[in-house]
């Protein structure tokens, strides 16, 4: 006897068409379609020839993956329809439903509501869902401590009770040139509401037994008793990167332990928090596991009034750390008016420490004494790699301008400097011969550069490669290869400071695969009109190194 | 790459010459060349970024110069440091580190080249100058110092490299 396969319509609508394609039964999509943080969505199960009630995440380039398939206690079979964007895998008595969110209903990139609608009364009041996980660990949020509240910490009502699920073994310490981690956050699971017809409203009990494979919403007895159907359950999947609670800064020292997987200089620590009221003075530091000061290691910066956001700080003069090494990045922020929070999840036990401390922006060095908690907070740091050699260098004057948009000339007290627009895209070409001395290491490009006038916000540079090589391009066109980008803070509080961004581009394709000997270009741009690019009035770029990366 | 070996190298063409008082650009037979007054101090200079090879051995600033038209005398070269590096130098403002010197005899021959050297230990004498870091070199010919005994003449620079000590 032929077996009956579930399908999805024949005919769907174009909200489903323009965002997924659709395999078999299975609706499959990149929700973040970034190299470095790939988020990967499958409604359904693209391993079955048949629909089923399941969603599957996957990020990093599926490094790691968690699928949540509703576990159907009704023997009927189900009929698939879709409403706009709305998957529905409709049976008698329950409906199961998937959607996206948008960044603008949840933040960061958005997330995936799934909803159990009850159309009468359950024979249970307890709803599982099988997962299967690949590298992620589950770490429950409880309700905050009283203890905690009078240190500051706050905990919104749908994170109580809710799971964030962070990589196995990554986060903390990034690579520059790979993936981005941050804190190794994939997602959040959060409290699911319930809702009835009424629009009475509770919170159901998530549980997620990773042992067992089973994800549980139990919807209190009572609530399901005296409620009016259908009730709508909907357990909420944030693509978040940082703590969804938050506790204060201000003459708080906080520290987070991360070990490193190979030998590095930190350039950046990053931190997620926000200020309610003027500016606020933050200082990090990175520190040994016997919390004794990395040399070089302190930051120092003042964030600007401003909601939750990453903020990059700045190693004053890039410390080297060891490879396998335990290390804390340890961060303080100053008192005043107003708040200034840094956000985290619990998370591992005795990942990190508090100890009030008068702020300062010199850090205490060691740090005694401090107060160890499960938190996983939202700090992490970047590294770069490189150890090779200088191959070549660029000065302004050696800039071979595109024909238009191009960055203009420019001297400031008497250093020459291009000149890249805040509002336009602007972009400076220089050529060079690979030296012979290239070993196939791939190649760092570090841009110096200054701001014309701001000590605010942020710029994004890209750059790209462009191999003229030996009979391998024809000059009367460009070849550039897609540009690397990075998004670095604007210099803070004096314009005029010198700062230095860099892109690691790996042999091979990323370089055009330019070899020693061979002629090139490099076309540095400001992107100008990316959303990440806030920084107002012109960047002054002052010179260029390649250095061989290893 | 070992100690002793060339770091960096300019031509008179890469001067970034200061708003005043800075030696003027000049061509003698095709070789473009920096003229530095004999009466008032001149300067001269360049920006570069100090290659990874940099281990922190010091460096020598070599001057290759001839005279413009005197063959004998003594000549006083200074060169002087200002780190611009990663968040360290406002460049609205300049820093020169403070200035070594070195006095050198004119050639016989004006068009001779000679070789100055001036030592730079690492550390202070360099700004802490670190690999990697952009970085700026000032050349003066110290003329009103009573050293500089190629009175009323000029001398012209060629070229400078920065050696590994």
């Amino acid at each position: 006897m032929d077996e009956k396969i579930t399908k999805l319509p024949d005919t769907l609508p174009s909200e489903i068409t323009n965002k997924y394609e659709v395999v078999d039964n299975t609706l499959v999509r990149d929700v973040k379609d970034a190299p470095k943080d790939r988020i990967t969505l499958e409604i359904g199960d693209s391993k079955q020839p048949d629909f089923k009630p399941q969603a599957k995440i996957m990020r990093w380039d599926n490094e790691i993956n968690a699928s949540f398939r509703y576990v159907d206690p009704e023997p009927e079979d189900p009929i698939i329809e879709t409403e706009g964007q709305v998957v529905k895998y409709i049976k008698p008595k329950v409906e199961w439903h998937a959607y996206e969110l948008d960044p603008s209903d949840l933040g960061e990139d958005g997330g995936l509501e799934i909803e159990l609608l009850l159309k009468e009364k359950p024979d249970t009041n307890k709803f599982d869902f099988t997962i299967q996980t690949k590298g992620l660990n589950f770490f429950y949020q409880p309700a905050l401590t009283q203890e905690e509240i009078d240190e500051g910490a706050s905990r919104p009502e749908n994170v109580v009770g809710s799971y964030a699920v962070y990589h196995a073994t990554k986060g903390g310490m990034n690579r520059a040139d790979g993936m981005e981690y941050k804190v190794g956050k994939a997602f959040h699971i959060y409290r699911p509401k319930v809702t009835d017809a009424d629009g009475v409203e509770t919170w159901g009990e998530l549980n997620v037994d990773t042992e067992l494979g089973i994800l549980s919403v139990t919807v209190d007895q009572t609530y399901l008793d005296k409620a009016t159907y259908p009730v709508l359950v909907d357990p909420t999947f944030g693509y978040t990167t940082a703590g969804s609670s938050s506790t204060t800064l201000e003459d708080n020292l906080i520290g987070t332990r991360f070990t490193t997987s190979e030998n590095g200089t930190i350039y950046n620590i990053y931190y997620y928090g926000a200020v309610s009221t003027s500016t606020k003075e933050v200082t990090a530091a990175l520190y040994n596991s016997d919390l004794t000061q990395v040399t070089n290691s302190t930051t120092l910066s003042t964030d600007t009034q401003g909601a939750a956001a990453w903020d990059q700080l700045k190693t004053n003069n890039h410390p080297t750390t060891s490879g396998s090494t335990e290390y804390v990045i340890a961060i303080l922020g100053a008192s005043g008016t107003g708040g200034h929070s840094l956000y985290y999840d619990a998370g591992t036990t005795n990942q990190s420490f508090t100890k009030a401390t008068t702020y300062s922006s010199t850090l205490p060095n060691p740090i005694t004494s401090p107060t160890n908690n499960n938190n996983q907070y939202s700090l992490y740091a970047v590294y770069d790699v490189s150890n090779g050699p200088t191959l070549c260098t660029f000065r302004p004057y050696n800039n071979e301008p595109p024909t238009s948009n191009y960055a203009t000339c420019d001297t400031r007290n008497g250093h020459p400097c291009l000149d890249f627009d805040s509002s336009t895209d602007e972009a400076a070409v220089f050529s060079g011969i690979l030296p012979r001395s290239y070993g196939g290491g791939g190649i760092t490009v570090y841009l110096h550069f200054a701001m014309t006038s701001t000590t605010a916000n942020a710029v994004v540079l890209t750059a790209s490669f462009e191999r003229l090589g030996d009979g391998s391009q024809d000059i009367d066109s460009d070849g550039f290869t897609t540009a690397l980008s990075a998004t670095i803070r604007s210099p803070g509080g004096i314009s005029g400071l010198v700062e230095s961004a860099f892109l690691n581009f790996t042999d091979g394709a990323e370089i055009d695969s330019l070899a020693a000997g061979e002629k090139f270009r490099l076309k540095v741009t400001r992107d100008a009109d990316n959303a990440s690019d806030t920084a107002s009035g012109d960047l002054e770029l002052l010179g260029i190194e390649l250095r061989e990366t290893s | 790459m070992a100690t002793g070996n060339t770091l960096l190298q300019f031509s008179p063409l890469d001067n970034e010459p200061p708003s005043s008082s800075f030696a003027t650009l000049d061509v003698r037979n095709l070789h473009p060349v920096l003229d530095f007054d004999g009466a008032a101090d001149e300067s001269a200079v360049f920006t570069g970024i100090m290659p990874r090879s940099y281990a922190g051995g010091g460096v020598t600033v070599y001057i290759h110069f001839a005279a413009t038209s005197a063959t004998s005398g003594n000549v006083v070269w200074n060169s002087a440091f200002e780190r611009i590096g990663d968040g360290s130098q406002d460049i609205d403002s300049d820093s020169f580190a403070s200035a070594n010197a070195v006095t050198h005899a004119t050639s016989g021959t004006s068009g001779n080249v000679e070789i100055a050297s001036i030592a730079h230990t690492d550390g202070g004498q360099m700004d802490s100058v670190a690999a990697g870091e952009l970085f700026r070199l000032k050349i003066t010919r110290d003329a009103d110092n009573a050293s500089d005994t190629v009175d009323a003449t000029d001398v012209e620079l060629l070229g400078v490299e920065i050696k590994e000590t």
